[in-house]
């Protein structure tokens, strides 16, 4: 899952946004590292919804304009759950060294590499 | 009272739509005004254009929302939509051509075939009606017209006028009529309104026929005011070759920019019936008479840039295929 899409639907997480509620949510989140783009965010949406991981939750005229909210599924929210599992698994290898597999380990990574 | 009175665009609004143009019609009718209205929030006041990152956002979400608009077409819709962008290419050609034929040696005989070019540009904008009836009508007059052409007095007087070897008579009938009644009958058979293309599409065949226009014009001028051919650019131009380099490219462009597969499918499906005669029967007297200074080499560049388009054309859909199936 690529950045963007992991942090539209993180932003989710808290409840139905539109979508300038996610852009601003997904910059929290990030601590202003993703700034998504209008058309990117409208793009990732299309294909979460296709994926059934959002759907659309209401919709309603401002200023003459559909503004429409969009929330997690079921199906959305198991999949930001498995590649938070799947990143924290990562992320252990690194900053809890007795979690990690033998060849990943500080005291193994520390020796010295056999040049041939 | 302000009631009823519109409050005009702000300079922002107005360049976002332009922006949001290359979305598909579909898409921007039920999302456009979300789109824009999550835009002018997002971005600070006192701009007049989107900034830099929202605009290149918003050209490539439109790219990418005609591909995924092209790849949702059945094959079949998209095979039937290709074959009449390329056989309106064929007619518009060849319209051209007769036109050029005119141009280059003006007489009242050849009059017949320009009714005949005008019948052919005709049947291949009655396509995009998506009316099979007009289409057969206008393909079945333009076939009489070509066969009343072919037995007439006129086709004798061309033949005296411009010291052609003509000759009269069923296979010759045959010879000039099938290369026509064959892609005329294809286009028939695909018409339809299911596999109506999009209007935009007819550029191309506008543009073959706006280029074999200039020709004429160049030849014109070349007759009454310069006896010698004005630029590199109007010889290539006379000579069709320009034409064939142009299509190639700009489709091949479009193809490329859009990932739709009807561009290049269209493209083969004009050169089929553009090179397949002269492959089969070899009459090159005919083909070159016809389409001015044709030569075999052309033939083979116009051969390889359908092998070409073929090869690209399996590969778009093969790439198509494989992205409906990734999930990110």
């Amino acid at each position: 899952m690529r950045e963007p899409t992991y942090f539209v639907l993180a932003a989710l997480l808290g409840g139905p946004l539109h979508g300038y509620g996610i852009i601003q949510r997904a910059g929290e989140l990030s601590g202003g590292r993703v700034r998504l783009a209008t058309g990117t965010l409208y793009t990732a949406l299309d294909r979460l919804t296709a994926e059934g991981l959002v759907e659309l939750v209401s919709e309603e005229t401002v200023n003459g304009r559909a503004r429409r909210t969009y929330g997690l599924t079921t199906d959305g929210s198991a999949a930001l759950r498995a590649e938070a599992q799947r990143m924290a698994q990562a992320a252990a290898l690194v900053f809890t060294p007795e979690s990690a597999p033998d060849h990943a380990r500080p005291g193994l990574l520390a020796r010295k590499p056999r040049t041939t | 009272m302000n009631m009823g009175l519109r409050i005009p665009p702000s300079p922002l609004e107005r360049h976002t739509r332009l922006l949001l143009r290359a979305y598909p019609a579909e898409y921007r009718a039920e999302r456009s005004g979300e789109i824009l209205g999550t835009l002018l929030e997002a971005t600070p006041g006192g701009r007049g254009w989107p900034t830099l990152r929202d605009s290149v956002s918003l050209v490539t979400g439109g790219i990418r929302a005609r591909a995924d608009l092209n790849r949702r077409a059945p094959l079949g819709t998209a095979l039937r939509q290709a074959t009449i962008i390329g056989v309106s290419l064929f007619c518009a050609h060849r319209a051209g051509a007769s036109l050029q034929e005119l141009a280059r040696m003006p007489h009242f005989s050849l009059l017949p075939s320009v009714a005949d070019a005008v019948l052919l540009i005709l049947v291949a904008v009655l396509a995009w009606t998506g009316s099979r009836l007009a289409v057969l009508a206008g393909a079945l007059g333009t076939l009489a017209t070509g066969m009343w052409w072919d037995q007439s007095d006129f086709a004798v007087l061309a033949t005296l006028s411009h010291g052609r070897v003509h000759a009269p008579g069923i296979g010759a009938l045959l010879q000039n009529a099938v290369p026509l009644a064959v892609p005329l009958a294809v286009l028939v058979g695909v018409t339809g309104r299911s596999a109506r293309p999009r209007i935009g599409w007819l550029a191309f065949p506008g543009i073959s026929l706006a280029l074999a226009l200039t020709a004429v014009a160049l030849q014109m001028w070349n007759v009454y005011q310069v006896n010698a051919y004005p630029s590199a650019l109007g010889t290539a131009l006379i000579s069709g070759r320009g034409t064939g380099v142009f299509l190639l490219a700009g489709i091949l462009a479009a193809a490329w920019l859009v990932t739709d597969t009807r561009p290049a499918l269209g493209v083969a499906a004009f050169l089929t019936v553009f090179t397949l005669p002269d492959y089969v029967s070899n009459t090159s007297v005919f083909w070159h008479d016809f389409y001015g200074t044709t030569s075999s080499s052309s033939l083979e560049t116009i051969g390889a840039g359908f092998v070409l388009m073929a090869a690209l054309t399996l590969l778009l859909r093969h790439r198509a295929r494989k992205g409906t199936r990734t999930v990110s």
